[in-house]
């Protein structure tokens, strides 16, 4: 049966996880023991080298996969126990930009940012303009009918951003965001994600991009070996 | 045009292209040869028992119209067929009974006796036809008994072994046909279903996007299905096309045989009618069967 909208209350942490475990197969834990609550509207760095197990982490927030042990809530929901129609209303709360984009190549940049709305059912007419004003935001306003091939990486890039944040989400992931654009629309892109957060969008971002983490003063979640440390904001460790 | 104006315009503008790129695939060739076949093997299949039962039923209606005296040759031959006559001629039901003259009985027997010397030294049983009024249903049974006491030598023919065996000629090819119909559906469904689940692997990557994107398995399914009524009616149409081409020239070459030795089936409007069925039901079953191979097949996926 699938959650009503407001079954989640607000003061509830969007997402909390007890004692979580992931591994692959018959593969060795990949994720250890991990234990986090991420209140509504909060605003984390996810960190951690190559191989720490960002992406898998990545992907029990967006629910790609369930754990293979432990607790893990979102919105309030115990997602081992969800059935198909309740992931499905819950990963739309969720919007996603995956490292390596993801984009629909047979759809305009326009049709690409807008496939959630479509998803969730909305009409051209009631939401067509909100995505050509977002797409302008992020700087591809002069691109709508272009087919992703024939945009540049930073282009791909923003335009997956554009396609995550679209339905304003709840929970907003973001794995390596800032990966393919320079500094300057790094820290813009940071901005539109700041003000999503700013509207109550609990927000977390997996990056490599330390000057970013520094420059931001969010708490940082640190992975390593697969077990997580939970940070205050650099900002604050420097006081 | 101001910014508001471009704003204003793209507004009625619809989200474009398929979720998936199923345009793109290698089944937009494969659906279709599968439907065009179906549908043309279908369409004779139909063709084959529609003109079967409309033979079996033209046949079967002139057996019953008509039935056969036959007086053995003896001396007084003559009187013994005079005295049939007048007692066929008076039962109710029977609008008509005339002999056959001795070449018409002759020209019947030549194709197993030959029309040589032979022929001419037997002695011929003599042949009455007669037929039953329209519509009248005469006790065959009591006329036969009737005619036996007034002429001992004359023995009604009621061509009963010939219907029940036109009949059991009609189911053969009903049978037939419905069993080449079984095989073509199921071996059409076969292949919608594996094209299907082909499919829904070739774009594996966008599905589980989809998904993530809370898109529900029916959302992903219908598209699928939509595209596979597409290509199925397109296959369809030509398979249809080939199959008329084909029936339209076996009808020619048919109306050229000799229609006393087998009546040709007559095709009505209604029959090529229920000949085009296969396009719509084909293009339906194909939606139905890619709707219900990509279910089975999302709700295994993330």
């Amino acid at each position: 049966m699938a959650p009503p909208e407001s079954s989640h209350s607000p003061a509830q942490p969007v997402v909390e996880f007890e004692r979580v475990g992931l591994r692959y197969g018959v593969g060795p834990e990949v994720l250890r023991d991990l234990d986090l609550r991420l209140p509504p509207g909060s605003f984390h760095f996810l960190t951690g080298s190559s191989g720490a197990g960002k992406s898998s982490l990545l992907s029990l927030l967006y629910l790609a996969r369930k754990p293979s042990r432990g607790r893990l809530m979102i919105f309030g929901e115990d997602v081992a126990k969800a059935d198909r129609g309740t992931l499905t209303l819950l990963r739309r709360r969720v919007g996603v930009v995956f490292q390596d984009f993801r984009l629909f190549d047979h759809l305009s940049v326009v049709d690409n940012a807008a496939l959630p709305l479509r998803i969730a059912g909305r009409e051209p007419q009631e939401s067509r303009a909100n995505v050509v004003e977002l797409l302008e935001w992020v700087g591809l306003g002069s691109l709508l009918e272009a087919r992703p091939p024939t945009l540049s990486g930073g282009q791909k890039q923003r335009l997956a951003i554009a396609r995550a944040v679209v339905t304003r989400p709840r929970l907003l992931l973001a794995d390596e965001p800032t990966g393919n654009v320079d500094d300057q629309l790094a820290v813009r892109l940071l901005y539109l994600f700041e003000s999503l957060h700013r509207m109550g969008t609990t927000v977390v971002i997996a990056t490599h991009n330390m000057s970013l983490v520094e420059r931001f003063a969010y708490p940082e979640l640190r992975l390593e070996d697969g077990q997580l440390a939970r940070l205050p904001a650099r900002a604050a460790r420097r006081l | 045009m101001t910014t508001s104006d471009a704003t204003a315009d793209r507004e009625v503008v619809p989200w474009g292209g398929g979720l998936l790129a199923l345009s793109r695939d290698d089944a937009r060739l494969h659906l279709p040869a599968i439907a065009a076949a179906a549908t043309f093997l279908t369409c004779l299949a139909l063709a084959l028992a529609l003109a079967a039962s409309s033979i079996a039923g033209r046949w079967k209606s002139a057996l019953e119209e008509a039935v056969t005296v036959e007086i053995a040759a003896h001396d007084g031959l003559s009187a013994s067929v005079d005295a049939a006559l007048r007692l066929l001629r008076g039962e109710p039901g029977i609008a008509s009974a005339e002999p056959l003259s001795a070449e018409r009985v002759r020209a019947l027997l030549a194709p197993w006796l030959g029309d040589g010397a032979l022929l001419e030294g037997l002695p011929l049983p003599a042949l009455i036809d007669v037929r039953l009024a329209p519509d009248a249903r005469p006790d065959l049974g009591a006329i036969g008994t009737r005619l036996a006491a007034a002429v001992p030598s004359a023995r009604l023919d009621d061509h009963r072994g010939w219907r029940d065996s036109v009949a059991r000629i009609a189911w053969l090819a009903l049978a037939g046909s419905g069993a080449m119909l079984a095989a073509v559906l199921a071996a059409a469904v076969s292949a919608v279903v594996f094209a299907t689940r082909a499919r829904l692997a070739m774009h594996r990557d966008h599905i589980e996007i989809l998904h993530l994107m809370g898109a529900t398995d029916a959302t992903i399914a219908r598209e699928f299905a939509l595209d596979a009524i597409r290509l199925a009616a397109v296959g369809g149409l030509v398979g249809f096309a080939l199959a008329l081409t084909v029936i339209a020239a076996l009808v020619w070459a048919a109306a050229g045989l000799d229609a006393s030795a087998l009546p040709l089936p007559r095709l009505g409007a209604g029959h090529w009618l229920a000949m085009a069925l296969p396009l719509p039901l084909g293009a339906a079953l194909a939606g139905a069967t890619a709707l219900l191979a990509a279910l089975g097949a999302l709700r295994r996926m993330t």
